[in-house]
């Protein structure tokens, strides 16, 4: 039988505000256990929320980025559960009425093709703390630092059709929350995680079969082989007459695997009821306007006009605007340069995501900073050095010794465009090389562009590198052909 | 509505209210009681009301996103039974 | 474990949204009686004060007690008991129910109440 597997996310994005949702304690990451846990967050009795602003604000900006309907009029409410991290006893989250209603996004595939992918919902909640279960002596440590910490849970449809693609609507998702400034995107630190709920069905198959919910992936590449292993596990279960059990399981990345989480499990029972310590939130039209007009460029849009006005492949383009830092980075370096968007792009995708991926450091964590960068591309559009001696005043850059032209002036590497020296360089190799020169004269003439090659090439290598190519090849195809 | 025991053990277990196997009867006789006086409610016609979560028709108020609280470990673990290297210490949650 | 058991699944419904329907209901009764009345008084509880244990085997019988002053949380407003008497030497209460926010009407007629009457000082048998 031919099955389809139907997928949809569920990813918690902590919101980059400076205290938490419901009180005035810091968020900030790593700080030592329960320093920035205070008395509404350890659930203490007769404390009361108070909604902080700015976590609303963030999330309408979310909706509006995704297109979404803003819940004008939206509602806390309590999702009751028993967990020692979760001291009230309830997590206060929406259920009903969310702030952000169905929306949607693009996703880009593979072979190309976009697809749309629904959003459902996405609501405002507080996140938990964290259970620590080793080295107590048997008893389990509890730190609330992240207790009460802003999250937008974002739902989307069951849209997706395979592990790739819910991998690709992962990274939308992240892409466009870090480019609107409302989550750090940490994947680390746990700012961003995913829940994957996959089932089977028979293609063709209008219902959906028994899903599994895999919780909290913190990778790209996680989903798309949680998917994977998911569905094989699935396929077999039903092909040998089976059922999937409806659970949550936990992804072992370390063996690839999915297991179950519970080894006896229950049916969660909520009871959420709106909270009564908060009243409806209210947003209205100008202030959703005043969200609006603080959205910067999208990421489709970026790479719609990275396309169209600056004539960038879609590979580059798409490269380019997956990260915010990877674009303001590049249009940095366009401004800097002053040089064409092809050869920026090339050099962003090329050596710098090269040397960043080989020390392991994020754009932002560039040694060679975009004004630096472009300081280079001036020497190579001025015909100081060529491309290839520019790959190695990047090296020495990067490696902290100095601005293009101070690495430049230091090895000598300024390109010769004197004729005379280049001549003299012509001089030797076709001195050097008469079997060449030989088979040259009796080469029939259209094989005679080809074989210049290999003069250049040498005139290059007697050159240090520092000819200007185009040049040597002018002059010496003028040279050869004399010689005819 | 006269609740069974099962019913009983699933709102203890719910609750997390831990109740003696000789008790059960009477919760369900007091709860299923209850539970009859409040079926009076489904007398009144509620078709197209508005449930009313909060009293006051108003919208909530919202805060300034400023860090207001210091840091009060000692003085908020103070009530805690036990507590280790600034973590509170709770019975083992996982197997 | 009422509770919990009104708002878990499949009761939700029935018991806590049915409520809450309720509940407007009962808060729109209120505001349509405070566009014609400045307050509305009458007893705080049914009987007067039972014995202590007389009732705790019946929870429903606990419950009525409260009856009266169930509808003023309900609906939000502000309500106060004062002294009215005694009933068989137990004192009685006049509980009296303001419109939202009206908390100084509702202490003015408390107070006028009380200059006009004497049975604030009393006290039943037995209690100096």
């Amino acid at each position: 039988m031919e099955w389809e597997v139907v997928i949809g996310c569920e990813i918690h994005t902590q919101l980059a505000t400076q205290s938490k949702i419901f009180s005035g304690a810091a968020t900030a990451y790593g700080a030592e256990p329960n320093t920035q846990a205070c008395a509404v967050d350890l659930g203490l009795p007769g404390v009361l929320p108070v909604l902080n602003k700015e976590a609303v604000r963030m999330a309408v900006k979310f909706g509006l980025a995704v297109d979404a309907e803003i819940g004008k009029r939206s509602v806390f409410a309590r999702k009751n559960y028993f967990y020692p991290d979760l001291p009230k006893g309830y997590q206060i989250s929406q259920f009903e009425l969310p702030i952000v209603g169905k929306g949607h996004l693009e996703i880009e595939l593979e072979d190309g093709s976009t697809k749309t992918i629904g959003i459902t919902r996405a609501h405002l909640e507080e996140d938990a703390g964290k259970s620590l279960h080793e080295d107590f002596h048997g008893l389990t440590g509890i730190d609330l630092n992240r207790a009460g910490t802003p999250l937008l849970e974002i739902v989307s449809d069951p849209d997706m059709r395979s592990g790739a693609e819910a991998a690709a609507y992962m990274r939308k998702i992240h892409s466009i929350v870090t480019y609107i400034g409302i989550c750090d995107g940490n994947l680390q630190e746990g700012s961003f995680r995913c829940d994957v709920n996959i089932s089977m069905r028979p293609k063709g198959q209008a219902e959906f079969g028994t899903r599994a919910e895999i919780k909290n992936l913190n990778s790209f590449r996680y989903v798309e082989k949680a998917v994977e292993y998911e569905m094989e596990r699935q396929i077999a279960i039903l092909e040998s007459g089976g059922k999937v059990v409806q659970e949550t399981r936990l992804f072992d990345p370390d063996r690839g695997e999915t297991r179950s989480m519970r080894s006896k499990e229950e049916a969660n029972d909520y009871r959420y009821f709106p909270d009564p310590d908060l009243l409806p939130v209210i947003v209205d039209d100008d202030t959703i306007e005043a969200i609006r007009a603080t959205l910067p460029e999208l990421p489709d849009a970026k790479r719609a006009r990275y396309i169209g006005a600056l004539g960038l492949s879609e590979k580059d383009a798409g490269g380019l605007t997956a990260a915010k830092a990877t674009a303001d980075y590049f249009e940095a370096l366009l401004t800097s340069s002053g040089c064409e968007a092809k050869l920026c792009a090339n050099w962003v995708m090329g050596e710098l995501s090269a040397a960043l991926n080989k020390d392991s450091k994020s754009i932002d964590e560039s040694p060679v900073s975009a004004e630096q960068f472009g300081g280079l591309l001036k020497r190579i559009a001025d015909n100081t050095i060529s491309g290839k001696i520019a790959k190695e005043v990047f090296e020495a850059m990067w490696n902290g010794e100095g601005s293009a032209d101070e690495v430049i002036e230091k090895k000598g590497l300024k390109q010769i465009t004197d004729t005379g020296a280049i001549d003299a360089a012509i001089d030797e190799v076709i001195a050097g090389n008469p079997a060449q020169v030989e088979n040259y004269r009796n080469a029939e003439p259209e094989k005679r562009g080809k074989m210049v090659g290999f003069f250049v090439g040498q005139v290059m290598k007697a050159t240090g590198g520092k000819a200007n190519p185009g040049q040597v090849n002018q002059l010496l195809k003028a040279r050869l052909d004399a010689l005819l | 509505m006269a609740l069974e025991k099962s019913d009983v053990e699933n709102i203890a277990h719910l609750a997390r209210l831990a109740i003696g196997e000789e008790d059960i009867p009477a919760y369900a006789e007091n709860l299923s009681n209850i539970l009859s006086l409040v079926e009076q409610m489904s007398s009144v016609d509620t078709s197209g009301v508005t449930p009313m979560a909060h009293p006051l028709d108003m919208a909530q108020r919202l805060r300034e996103d400023v860090v207001s609280e210091p840091n009060q470990r000692e003085h908020l673990q103070a009530h805690a039974p036990a507590v280790e290297n600034g973590l509170f210490l709770v019975p083992k949650v996982i197997e | 474990m009422v509770g919990t058991y009104a708002l878990s699944s499949g009761y939700y419904d029935a018991y806590y949204l049915k409520a809450q329907q309720l509940r407007q209901l009962i808060s729109d009764d209120f505001k349509k009686a405070f566009e014609q009345v400045d307050v509305i008084m009458g007893p705080t509880t049914p009987t007067p004060a039972f014995n202590l244990g007389e009732k705790a085997d019946d929870p429903v019988a606990m419950y009525l007690a409260d009856i009266y002053t169930i509808a003023v949380n309900l609906a939000g407003l502000p309500g106060m008991s004062v002294p009215a008497g005694l009933v068989g030497g137990r004192p009685v209460g006049l509980q009296i129910i303001g419109n939202y926010f009206e908390e100084s009407r509702l202490l003015n007629v408390a107070h006028k109440f009380q200059q006009a009457t004497d049975w604030h000082n009393m006290a039943p048998e037995g209690i100096a």
